[in-house]
């Protein structure tokens, strides 16, 4: 195998064929996607959400009902900064955003999601941190399992909520403060149980900590597609 | 073919065609000492500053609280700082020493102008510094294996060009009419990374795809980074040393053929594998896990070609410290492609998935194989770059045995935890009830986290006398009749 | 003196190079020569051939590789997330028959222990137990509402005080509260001995008081159904007329109270 422009050429077509095949006819099949509404009526003949669906191998045409909520939705605000600090702390090297489908895997036994997710719930994230190990619980659908105020005292330090957590504590996103003596103790302020200041102080969320809890919050994949229906 | 005479003809015109090709070899070498040398001594700093980082991360994750208040060394900036200063500090600076070097001999070429190698050297270092500091800051970006910030994106991608812009030039004016097998992996190693690397980020940092192409993209992008550009470059210096350290041929050259298209077509399709069960539609996921298994071609030819290369000279490449370590790496390419096929599967991913099996399979991988044969590289380079011999054949030993035996120990204890967090993940009862409960595996992962905490440190000591004995020969002086022999392990190696 | 002209003019004693380009003195030549001396010839490769088994090997793992992707990708659609199925998505099985207590099981370990522990005793001054506890006795109503629309600010559960928060859950389906609150009050392992709650019921509730969007409290839930006191009853079903003649139902009928 001698000659420079062979080479070249192989070379050449293992990266572009990889490519388009993983890559571009995934895109190509996922670009129409938008966010959609799990009811359907049959009284129009246009796909839904950007797809069409197949049921008995006919296309299940329909309509979102007008003022119906469809899913997926864009995180804003609060949430949407909160984002970024999951990013800048590495969220996802520990922690899945991602369901499997029933029965394969435990995902769905351990209360992780109702259903499998699917591409579509992804479709308005500019980042999509699918992740890829679970040293801690997947996340898609944390924002039905804990109230705000669990994630603060676990964020702060894990072993509040739960004892034997290898998940390292950030107490840098609080801060200490002391109790202001004409107000009393701030609104903001988490009873960190043991780990709670002495007397006459309290842990208050920075904006980083209530950024971070609003985007855990809004995890969710409670809502059905026309794709994907709860599991049983 | 410069119309100066040449050193040998200079030297005795009456020096025949043996002579010339090693006096030309010496002019190669010499031409790419500077270069070289440059990229090696970042490279071991970048591997000491590495194996640091990946201390800390190992235990921080049996010990969350250990250094638990600093915003700098929270986990996850610590584990994305090992990752991209592993990959891009320790593999890619001690490729651009190695692989040209390999790639100028062959091709009996001397390389000029190396001072813009240097130069492309600096600021590659200088870019990776300054995009492992904005990890540690803050600026890290949710894209694994391409977490340094945008801003020294387009200096690496440079660099990268310009050594790989050297090594397509050495090819094309090599002065030999065969091509070796080598040529073939790091050409096309160097041909792979820019597109893959200029791909990658424009589609996952400066306009990000929509929705889970991310993801696809991702896993393409990682994937091939190990298969089409870390593992050809490993290879590659394994067809080269491996014969040239026994003085024979390799065994095939149709299975070498074979070996290198088969790698091409199956690699840069298997990065799907890592999205068994997620939200893709299922075809991609065949995809990848068919091109996986297939995998198995190239895994099984290579490690026919080289073993019966070496077979019979086992004694004669214990000896020696390049054979040790390259053998060794060469062996586990072998386990860890099998390995990887059989993860592939469905049924084997349920299990293996998300766990800590994944994370030995890619150290197997990076540190077994492809890390292993570089240090091999190194043991027979640096000798012929600055005219020099090894000062202490006791560090090799070190670095040898707690490399292995610490490399082993850890991706034994990785794999080994990690399938028992995976079974216990999808344990349940008769009910249907998971039997553990999530804190529990936790618990129970820890004595493996622990032993390769253990790994890691004996791999940390091990780096520590190879650097050692980097900047002894480096730093000692030139003793012109002391030593002409080469270090080697053993006393008087016997031929079979 | 630059470095060229020390190259035409070396220090007394030293060679000077022979020739433009290298910087190898004799000393240097020599010890090029002896590493390179006893190096082994640059690599070569051999012409063995293939050996006929791998290529049989190869065409097997084609072969297989083949099949599948084939079977594996079902239509290779988009929407094809199950691979075990062969096209399209499964069909609907229909209403099946539900055994409430394995579904309460369930949707307790997938939403419950987290904070009332699988043991159903919770955490001591923390989440109240559901193990012989005098709130899952009482009104199943109660219940229904606070696992609806959540709760909050200190309660009384068997005389110890807790102040907590419990997190809504609305998005279950009415079945999956009825089944888990069946489960709680009904398992034999939690000496609540109590009654079951009917799908029906939850969605009676969800109906009345499903929009609310705050949290309850001991005392509105106490204002609604009474102080808690663990003996609720189910009340005695009403007596059935039993019409005795044609005419009684035709009436019945007719007057719209059958």
């Amino acid at each position: 195998m001698k000659s420079l422009p062979l080479l070249f050429l192989g070379i050449f077509i293992t990266m572009a064929l990889s490519w388009s095949v993983v890559v571009l006819f995934p895109h190509q099949q996922m670009q129409n996607l938008t966010p959609a509404s799990s009811d359907l009526t049959d009284d129009q003949e246009k796909p839904i959400g950007g797809a069409v669906y197949y049921v008995d191998g006919k296309p299940y045409l329909g309509k979102n009902i007008e003022g119906d909520d469809t899913f997926p939705v864009k995180l804003v605000g609060e949430a949407q900064r909160g984002k970024l600090v999951y990013e800048e702390m590495g969220c996802m090297y520990c922690h899945t955003q991602q369901v499997r489908r029933q029965g394969y895997g435990a995902d769905f036994e351990r209360g992780w999601g109702e259903r499998q997710s699917v591409p579509r719930d992804y479709i308005l994230q500019e980042r999509v941190m699918l992740g890829s190990m679970r040293t801690g619980p997947d996340l898609t659908n944390v924002g039905s399992r804990y109230p705000a105020e669990w994630h603060y005292q676990h964020l702060y330090n894990a072993q509040i909520t739960s004892k034997g957590s290898t998940m390292p504590p950030f107490p840098f996103l609080f801060e200490i403060k002391e109790v202001s003596e004409n107000f009393g103790p701030s609104a903001d302020a988490v009873d960190m149980q043991a780990y709670n200041p002495g007397p006459g102080y309290e842990v208050v969320p920075t904006q980083r900590a209530k950024d971070l809890v609003a985007y855990l919050m809004n995890l969710k994949q409670d809502y059905e597609l026309p794709e994907i229906k709860f599991s049983e | 073919m410069s119309s100066n005479p040449s050193l040998v003809e200079s030297i005795n015109p009456s020096n025949g065609p043996v002579l010339d090709m090693r006096a030309r070899l010496g002019e190669v070498d010499d031409s790419m000492r500077k270069p070289a040398m440059l990229f090696l001594v970042s490279a071991v700093f970048w591997l000491l500053a590495g194996t640091l980082l990946a201390m800390v991360a190992a235990i921080k994750a049996t010990n969350q609280d250990f250094l638990g208040d600093s915003e700098w060394m929270t986990f996850g900036r610590i584990h994305a700082a090992h990752l991209n200063t592993m990959i891009y500090g320790w593999g890619n600076n001690i490729i651009f020493a190695v692989a040209p070097w390999i790639m100028a001999r062959l091709c009996k070429a001397r390389i000029r102008h190396t001072n813009i190698l240097m130069l492309a050297g600096i600021f590659w270092n200088v870019a990776l510094t300054i995009g492992i500091l904005g990890i540690f800051k803050g600026d890290m970006i949710g894209v694994e294996y391409l977490e340094m910030p945008q801003y020294v994106a387009p200096i690496m991608l440079i660099t990268y060009a310009l050594v790989g812009v050297w090594v397509v030039i050495a090819f094309r004016f090599r002065q030999s009419e065969h091509v070796y097998v080598s040529q073939w992996y790091i050409l096309a190693a160097f041909f792979w990374l820019p597109w893959l690397y200029s791909v990658a980020q424009i589609m996952l940092v400066f306009e990000p795809a929509t929705g889970v192409v991310q993801s696809l993209t991702n896993w393409w992008y990682q994937h091939n980074l190990m298969g089409l550009w870390l593992t050809p470059i490993a290879l590659g210096t394994a067809y080269y040393l491996i014969p040239k350290v026994l003085g024979r041929p390799i065994h095939s050259y149709y299975l070498s053929v074979v070996g290198f298209w088969s790698l091409a077509m199956f690699f840069a399709f298997a990065g799907i594998h890592s999205l068994i069960g997620g939200p893709v539609p299922a075809w991609v996921i065949s995809i990848g896990v068919v091109s996986s298994v297939m995998l198995l071609i190239p895994i099984v030819v290579t490690a026919i070609n080289l073993h019966l290369t070496v077979v019979g000279a086992h004694n004669e490449g214990w000896a020696s410290p390049t054979m040790r370590f390259v053998v060794f790496g060469a062996i586990n390419f072998t386990a860890v492609g099998v390995i990887g096929a059989m993860m592939s599967l469905r049924h084997v991913s349920e299990t293996t998935h998300f766990t800590h099996f994944t994370v030995g399979h890619a150290h197997h991988a990076l540190y077994a194989f492809f890390s292993m044969i570089m240090f091999g590289a190194v043991y027979y380079m640096m000798p012929r770059l600055l005219l020099k011999e090894w000062r202490n054949p006791f560090l090799i030993k070190a670095h040898w045995y707690m490399s292995g035996m610490g490399g082993i120990l850890m991706v034994v204890a990785l794999m080994v935890g990690g399938w028992v967090q995976g079974m216990q993940m999808n344990a349940l009862d008769a009910d249907g009830a998971p039997v553990y409960d999530f804190l529990q595996i936790v618990e129970n992962t820890k004595p493996f986290l622990w032993a390769r905490s253990m790994g890691g440190l004996m791999i940390m000591v091990g780096h520590f006398a190879f650097a050692m004995n980097v900047f002894w020969m480096i730093f000692s002086p030139v003793e012109v009749d002391k030593v002409t022999e080469p270090t080697l392990l053993t006393s008087t190696p016997d031929k079979a | 003196m630059s470095e060229d002209q020390k190259d035409k003019y070396p220090p007394e004693g030293e060679s000077r190079p022979t020739f433009e380009g290298t910087k190898l003195d004799d000393m240097d030549l020599h010890k090029v020569h002896s590493q390179l001396m006893r190096e082994k010839e640059e690599p070569t490769e051999d012409f063995s051939p293939m050996p006929l088994l791998l290529v049989a090997i190869f065409m097997v793992l084609s072969f297989w590789a083949g099949i599948y992707l084939v079977r594996y990708s079902g239509d290779f659609g988009l929407f094809h997330f199950d691979e075990t199925v062969t096209a399209g998505p499964a069909e609907n099985a229909g209403p099946r028959e539900v055994d409430m207590m394995a579904l309460g099981k369930k949707v307790y370990a997938r939403n419950c222990v987290a904070c009332h522990q699988a043991t159903g005793l919770g955490t001591p001054s923390v989440y109240p137990p559901l193990v012989e506890s005098d709130w899952v006795r009482d009104n199943p109503e109660r219940l229904i509402k606070i696992v609806l629309s959540g709760m909050s600010g200190p309660v009384i559960v068997n005389g110890q005080e807790y102040n907590n928060a419990m997190t809504p859950f609305k998005s279950l389906k009415d079945q999956h509260i009825a089944a888990v609150l069946t489960y709680i009050r009904t398992n034999p392992d939690w000496s609540n001995n109590s009654y079951p709650v009917s799908e029906d019921l939850v969605a009676e509730v969800r109906e009345a008081y499903g929009s609310r969007s705050e949290a309850w409290s001991q005392a509105e839930l106490d204002a609604i159904h009474g102080p808690v006191d663990g003996l609720w009853e189910p009340p005695a079903a009403p007596a059935v007329e039993v019409p005795e003649t044609v005419e009684e139902v035709v009436e019945e009928v007719t007057d719209g109270t059958a």
